[in-house]
């Protein structure tokens, strides 16, 4: 077997070229692996700074929170101090005010309900005396009218009593006539019922005695004359 | 009625009972007997002429006493009559006149009208053009009824249908008309239930009532629903408009039924008689809006039909529905769903109720209608499981509303006007995020309101002016919230 | 069968009211139950022994009549049941008298009705003493009160009015 001399050498050289771009590719990913590496070694040192520096912040921040609150605690002490005072004096003052305030008042008050009182009393004085003076009077009108009232009161009576008298006579003569118109009419009314009976019993006895009276032929007749009437008035019509 | 002789000797005709089948009396002689004519028998009992045959005459008789056989019959030459007259408002009575149940004496009416007349024809006829308040939310809004109109109520039995005449009755009898209430074959018990409830409500002087019961002879049975038809038509011609209420018919086919099997009628579907459809037919047909010398009148006719298990396929049924302007179907499920009243909207039929409305209730109508049916496909959605978006739960929220603010307590009779107002305030949302019990006494407060506080109603009646169903809603943002919290005012809490 | 019915109508021209008719029925159907028991008799002795004078000899004129042998039951039986038929389209015309007649004027008011109404005709005749007199006449449904007790009440015989002119 023999191969080309030609294509040999071109394999060599292909071989060696490809090994050469093989350690170029080496050569340059070692270099970028350094870099990469310098840069993270740049990033850690950051990120340690920054948090140093949130720490800080935080400290710097919670001890002035811590002041500010220490401030104001004081103060409001301070404020509820000077309440306290202000209470106690004010109250003071009112207590004053309001003794005074009462003396006063209750001076005036007295003076006030005896001068009432006295009037008061004069004023019943004369009413009473007024009242026993009207009662006297009225009481003596009263009898007076009542007397009038009697005497005419007695003489209507009297008119009345008589009139009414009157008036009864009339409706007792009235209610007389009319009960003896009442009377007349049920008697004839009676007598009609009984004229009515007699002749019911009139009409029985002489059904029942003509019936009886007629002969037989008499009756055989009269059957022959009812059939006559009884054809001319239709009763058998329709032959069948 | 003279007695026996004297008709006896005016006709000069004379029958003898041969034979005798409960209702029915077969009578030999009577030659020139008429159907329909009354006859009278010795004993004093009276009957109508069922049919003539050439040996014998076939008697319809209205006693429940016994009539031995050989009595003597003859005829009167008189159709039945019975007296109709203004006294008869506030009573019960029989099919032929008699007074029933009370303590004092019926003055008799002067005037008698025949019990069988032909209906009115066609150039005494109007259409119809008043609406008809039934005071039932769901009706008035959904299933209008107008003055005139005929209109079957079919369902199952204990559905609710009387409890929903017995509003109407309430309702209209309040507006001022007269309402003519025929029990056909009723308990007695349940006919008094009845009298008792309208004169609790103080309405009993507007009402006569024809009742018969269960053991009246058929033939009286049979008589009833003329009766009661005759009574209507004489207030009808007196200018009043008459609400009849026949309670119920299918009963009555089925004592016409009887009637005919035991006078040997050859028995047709179901063994109904041939005739059946004309029995009712003529009836119906004497219902309607008249012009009278009084001016418009009518009658309107509300027909109770029993439908067993529901089938409105029976024949009955079937017959009644081609007899009348449409019908109200009660459905048993939605009665044991609790709504009250149990109407099923989709299944009811309304011919020329709607004819009678405003602009305004007619936009109603279509949107309740619209949205009714959009719930019930919405059902359908749940039963799925799916998970329900927004737009589903809002509307199945508003048609829970809706359909609750349709149930209607017993006597709570709700005028229209207000039906209307309610209805768009709920429409337009007034109460979101309430619950039913909220909402109900609320609605209860607006309705005592409107019956007592003059200014409200006028406030209420005032907003009916509008002329269309969005422009009301539009003024309903700013009056709704003021009229509840006046409402409120007086009445809440 | 004209013939038929006017040799019926011979025959049953004897029988004049409804009891008559009833008794002549009755004794038909005794005959009629008789015929085939099976210890036959000859047709002679039963119309002896069953039935009276009268009767046999209207049965034995209608044989002779359609020429009937009489040992010959079958057509003897077919003779019977065709009277039957005959009596059963007879129409009764009943008649309430005051009085009870005799059988001689029962034959005069037959022989009236059967010149003046027709033949095929039976009275049924009932005793009412309270029409006084005159006749009640029921006939094919029919009704006339033709008695002296309605002339009285039309005239209005024993009113108090009349009582009171008379006095």
């Amino acid at each position: 077997m023999s191969i080309d001399p030609l294509i040999f050498f071109d394999l060599i050289a292909a071989v060696f070229l490809l090994s050469l771009a093989i350690t170029a590719i080496a050569i340059s990913y070692a270099r970028a692996v350094k870099k990469f590496n310098s840069y993270q070694k740049e990033a850690d040192l950051l990120l340690t700074q920054i948090h140093k520096k949130e720490s800080d912040l935080l400290e710097d921040a919670r001890i002035k929170a811590g002041k500010i609150i220490e401030e104001a605690n004081v103060k409001a002490q301070d404020i509820l101090n000077s309440t306290n005072n202000l209470n106690n004096d004010s109250k003071k003052t009112l207590e004053d005010a309001l003794e005074k305030l009462v003396k006063h008042q209750a001076g005036y008050f007295e003076k006030v309900s005896e001068d009432f009182l006295k009037t008061y009393q004069q004023e019943l004085a004369s009413l009473k005396e007024k009242n026993i003076e009207i009662l006297r009077n009225v009481s003596k009108n009263i009898e007076e009218d009542t007397t009038n009232e009697v005497k005419d009161f007695d003489s209507v009576l009297e008119k009345e009593t008589i009139a009414s008298q009157k008036i009864v006579e009339e409706k007792i003569e009235q209610e007389y006539t009319k009960i003896q118109k009442d009377t007349e009419e049920y008697r004839s009314q009676m007598i009609k019922k009984v004229d009515e009976q007699i002749y019911k019993i009139i009409e029985e006895v002489s059904k029942q005695v003509l019936g009886k009276g007629l002969s037989l032929q008499e009756h055989e007749d009269l059957v022959i004359d009812a059939l006559s009437k009884a054809k001319k008035e239709g009763i058998a019509k329709y032959e069948k | 009625m003279k007695n026996f002789s004297a008709y006896l000797n005016t006709t000069g005709e004379i029958g003898y009972v041969e034979q005798v089948a409960e209702a029915i009396i077969y009578v030999s002689g009577l030659p020139k007997a008429k159907p329909d004519e009354i006859v009278i028998f010795e004993t004093g009992e009276f009957g109508q002429v069922f049919s003539v045959q050439p040996n014998y005459v076939e008697i319809l008789i209205f006693s429940k006493k016994n009539i031995n056989q050989g009595t003597r019959v003859t005829r009167t030459n008189e159709v039945l009559k019975i007296p109709v007259g203004y006294e008869l408002l506030g009573r019960v009575i029989d099919p032929l006149g008699k007074p029933l149940g009370n303590v004092k004496p019926l003055k008799t009416p002067t005037e008698k009208r025949p019990i069988d007349t032909p209906a009115a024809g066609i150039v005494k006829r109007r259409p119809v053009t008043k609406p008809f308040e039934t005071g039932i939310l769901l009706v008035d809004l959904a299933i209008p009824l107008g003055h005139g109109q005929r209109e079957l109520i079919v369902g199952d039995r204990k559905t609710g249908k009387t409890s929903f005449l017995t509003r109407t009755i309430l309702n209209q009898t309040r507006r001022g008309n007269i309402c003519v209430y025929a029990a056909i074959g009723k308990k007695k018990l349940d006919v008094k239930k009845a009298e008792e409830f309208f004169a609790k409500n103080g309405v009993l002087d507007k009402i006569v009532i024809i009742a018969s019961g269960s053991g009246d002879s058929t033939g009286v049975i049979y008589l009833t629903p003329y009766t009661a038809m005759t009574i209507s038509e004489y207030f009808r011609d007196d200018g009043k408009d008459v609400l009849l209420v026949l309670d119920d018919l299918s009963s009555h086919a089925k004592f016409y039924r009887e009637i005919s099997l035991l006078g040997r009628r050859f028995p047709g579907r179901n063994s109904y008689p041939s005739d059946i459809f004309y029995t009712h037919a003529r009836l119906m047909e004497r219902a309607g809006n008249f012009i009278t010398e009084k001016g418009e009148a009518s009658i309107t006719c509300l027909t109770v039909a029993e439908a067993a298990a529901g089938d409105l396929s029976g024949y009955i049924e079937t017959n009644l529905m081609s007899m009348t302007d449409g019908h109200l179907y009660f459905d048993k499920n939605l009665f044991y769903e609790g709504r009250r009243p149990a109407i099923n909207p989709f299944l009811s039929v309304t011919r020329v109720g709607k004819q009678t409305q405003t602009q305004l209730r007619r936009d109603v109508n279509r949107e309740i209608m619209s949205f009714l049916s959009l719930y019930e496909k919405m059902q359908s959605f749940i039963h799925f499981g799916a998970e329900l978006n927004e737009n589903v739960k809002a509307t199945l929220a508003t048609g829970e509303m809706i359909i609750n603010f349709f149930n209607q307590a017993i006597n709570e009779v709700v005028p229209i006007n207000l039906q209307i107002v309610a209805f768009s305030m709920l429409w337009a949302n007034m109460w979101r995020r309430q619950d039913t019990a909220v909402i109900r006494t609320q609605l209860h407060q607006i309705l005592q309101a409107y019956n007592s506080d003059k200014e409200i109603r006028a406030r209420i009646d005032k907003l009916i002016e509008n002329d269309s169903f969005n422009s009301l809603l539009g003024v309903l943002k700013a009056e709704g919230p003021q009229i509840i919290k006046a409402v409120s005012q007086k009445y809440g809490n | 069968m004209k013939n038929d019915s006017l040799i019926y109508s011979d025959i049953l021209k004897s029988l004049k009211t409804v009891e008559e008719t009833e008794e002549f029925s009755s004794k038909i159907d005794v005959l009629l139950n008789s015929l085939f028991k099976t210890q036959a008799k000859p047709l002679e002795e039963l119309l002896k022994k069953l039935l009276d004078l009268k009767t046999s000899g209207i049965i034995k004129q209608a044989m002779s009549v359609k020429n009937i042998n009489s040992s010959d039951h079958a057509a003897i039986e077919t003779l019977l049941n065709d009277i039957k038929k005959e009596i059963q389209k007879l129409r009764v015309l009943k008649l309430y008298l005051a009085f009870d007649p005799t059988t001689e004027i029962i034959d005069n008011i037959f022989e009236w009705v059967l010149k003046n109404i027709g033949n095929g005709i039976i009275l049924d005749i009932e005793k009412d003493e309270s029409i006084i007199g005159g006749a009640i006449i029921v006939f094919e449904g029919r009704y006339k009160d033709l008695t002296i007790r309605k002339r009285f009440e039309e005239l209005n015989l024993f009113s108090a009015k009349l009582m009171d002119n008379l006095k």
